[in-house]
């Protein structure tokens, strides 16, 4: 019996109750006109034990219609379109902007400076952007503490750019060239307060001019640029730049490499080079040139993404000084971002900044990892604080100077001493009770002595 | 303004390690008069002694309406008082005196106390 009130519950799930109709079970039970026991629906069985054959599905019978092909793929047609329209409209229509934070100042930790870029789908710069469209996000943690946002070229603040061209034996001719042409035209367009070195990739970083404004800088240096016979050992003269950087005083920093990405015979490897430009925290910008071949262009591409930096690939040598423009043009435009960060204590440890650009038709998103920089104390506080001790100290010995001859002088006692001990006498004695008395002690056989001597 | 007194009271200056009255020989005691303040004391050494309230007063009486420098006693082979013209006047067995020479037994009214001097 159990068994015909579950089918009962399943057949009613197939037919629901429609209104009008008689709720009586019996009404279902005799579905297509048969008792549900002769049709063996719900496990009855026939007087012969076996399971009376029943009517097809209606699922069944609806596919063997005439038009049953027709209405399936209206059916199918129906789905994909409800399917198709639904993530339309759950999809964001919103064009897609790429964040790229450049670099992240947390020496002063909570206060973070972060250079970020912003592109669009073409990968043109977007500039003027409201500062009211950045949201940030420290280790998932909305921050909502006030940031300043200001375009880096409305700011004086300069930028140190350490460049390196490849110089090897391949470069000779065009390639050096048109590498010295975009190194003229990158000049042209630095600015007063920034700073400008140059270095050849070779064995390792080859300084040829350090920390010049583009007004000091002999343009003979850059033309008796040469290619030499040295091997391109690109990983280690990037780490050479990127451990002179730090020691400059100018707080953005960024590395360009023109190369054909080929390395030989480095010393460090890559995975060491990963971490050297983990920890400098300097973004690096690539330029490809295809000079052999094109198979190791993509060190320099993972390089720029590991750093936040940018690469661009000259697909002609003629195309180096406009590369090299696009970037310093990427740098200029970039926005600076004054954060104090709140929701992280200074601990020493890698956290993420992740910053978001939600404007109304389009949207945004990038991080990067800085370092929760646990401040020391400043030698200038601290050379105050102990100016600030010894001037205390200093005012304490006096004021107790001041309140003794105070005392001093409600006793009677001002600058009369007894000429044989020494001691202080009141004005108003006339004789010195101490020597009267004890008679002339140490001091006065001291005195003696002296005045035998 | 805390001074540096010695056990019998005498304000000192803080480079003295021994109170230069209490060093002089005693020649007598200023003994207070009166039921309640019977055993108040104070000692009379040898040498020149101001009476009064102040600190630099080498017997210092608080309260009384003493002057700060009411009087001024000479111990040597004789003993005498001076009164400084502070404050109310001094007298000595009644008398109102300026200064007069004083004898064991001697009753001196300083302000509102009376005191009567035992010498040696």
């Amino acid at each position: 019996m159990g068994r015909i009130v579950r089918g009962v519950k399943m057949l009613r799930g197939v037919f629901p109750v429609r209104p009008g109709r008689t709720g009586k079970t019996g009404m279902y039970l005799r579905a297509e006109g048969r008792p549900l026991a002769a049709q063996g629906i719900g496990g009855v069985r026939s007087s012969h034990g076996a399971a009376a054959p029943g009517p097809k599905p209606r699922k069944a019978r609806f596919l063997r219609s005439k038009n049953a092909p027709k209405k399936f793929f209206r059916l199918v047609c129906a789905f994909v379109l409800f399917f198709v329209s639904a993530r339309g409209f759950s999809q964001d229509s919103r064009s897609p902007l790429t964040v790229r934070i450049d670099q992240i100042i947390s020496g002063d930790f909570p206060d973070v400076r972060a250079y970020a870029v912003v592109e669009d789908a073409r990968g043109e710069v977007v500039a003027g952007l409201s500062p009211g469209l950045f949201g940030f996000r420290v280790d998932s943690l909305e921050e909502v503490s006030r940031a300043s946002i200001t375009p880096f070229s409305l700011r004086e603040e300069g930028v140190d750019y350490s460049v390196l061209v490849s110089a090897g034996g391949v470069m000779e001719g065009e390639p050096l060239d048109f590498q010295k042409t975009a190194l003229f035209q990158f000049m042209g367009g630095m600015r007063e307060a920034d700073r400008f070195s140059l270095y050849t990739i070779g064995e390792e970083a080859a300084p040829v001019f350090e920390e010049m404004p583009a007004a000091g800088v002999d343009p003979a240096r850059i033309n008796s640029l040469a290619a030499d016979r040295s091997q391109p050992r690109l990983y280690d003269s990037l780490i050479g730049v990127l451990r002179r950087a730090p020691r400059r005083g100018t707080e953005r920093k960024a590395v360009i490499v023109i190369s054909d990405g080929r390395d030989q015979g480095s010393r460090f490897t890559r995975e060491q080079l990963g971490a050297v430009l983990a920890e400098a925290g300097v973004p690096v910008y690539a330029i490809g040139i295809r000079v052999l071949g094109t198979q190791s262009l993509s060190n320099l591409n993972e390089i720029a993404d590991l750093t936040g930096g940018s690469y661009i690939y000259a697909r002609n040598l003629g195309d180096i000084p406009a590369s090299l423009k696009r970037i310093h043009q990427r740098i200029m435009q970039s926005y600076v971002i004054d954060l104090r960060v709140r929701s992280v204590r200074a601990d020493g440890l890698t956290h993420t900044l992740e910053l978001t650009i939600d404007e109304r038709d389009a949207y945004g998103k990038g991080a990067k990892t800085f370092t929760a920089v646990i401040v020391p104390v400043p030698a200038w506080v601290k050379w105050a604080v102990l100016a600030a001790g010894v001037l205390l100290v200093i005012a304490l010995v006096l004021l107790h100077v001041i309140l003794r001859i105070r005392k001093r002088r409600r006793l009677g006692i001002t600058r009369r001493r007894c000429p044989d001990c020494g001691r202080r006498m009141k004005d108003s004695w006339d004789f010195c009770p101490f020597c009267k008395y004890l008679g002339c002690g140490k001091k006065k056989k001291r005195r003696e002595k002296k005045g035998d001597a | 303004m805390r001074f540096k007194y010695c056990k019998e009271g005498h304000a000192m200056d803080p480079s003295w390690k021994l109170c230069p009255v209490c060093i002089a020989p005693l020649k007598g005691w200023l003994v207070r008069l009166g039921e309640k303040h019977t055993g108040e004391v104070y000692t009379i050494h040898e040498g020149k002694s101001f009476i009064g309230s102040g600190a630099e007063c080498e017997i210092r009486i608080l309260g009384g309406n003493l002057a700060r420098q009411h009087a001024f006693l000479v111990v040597s082979d004789i003993c005498s008082i001076v009164d400084m013209g502070n404050g109310e006047p001094l007298k000595i067995n009644n008398a109102v005196l300026v200064k007069s020479a004083l004898i064991d037994g001697d009753v001196l009214l300083l302000g509102d106390f009376s005191f009567k001097i035992k010498l040696l």
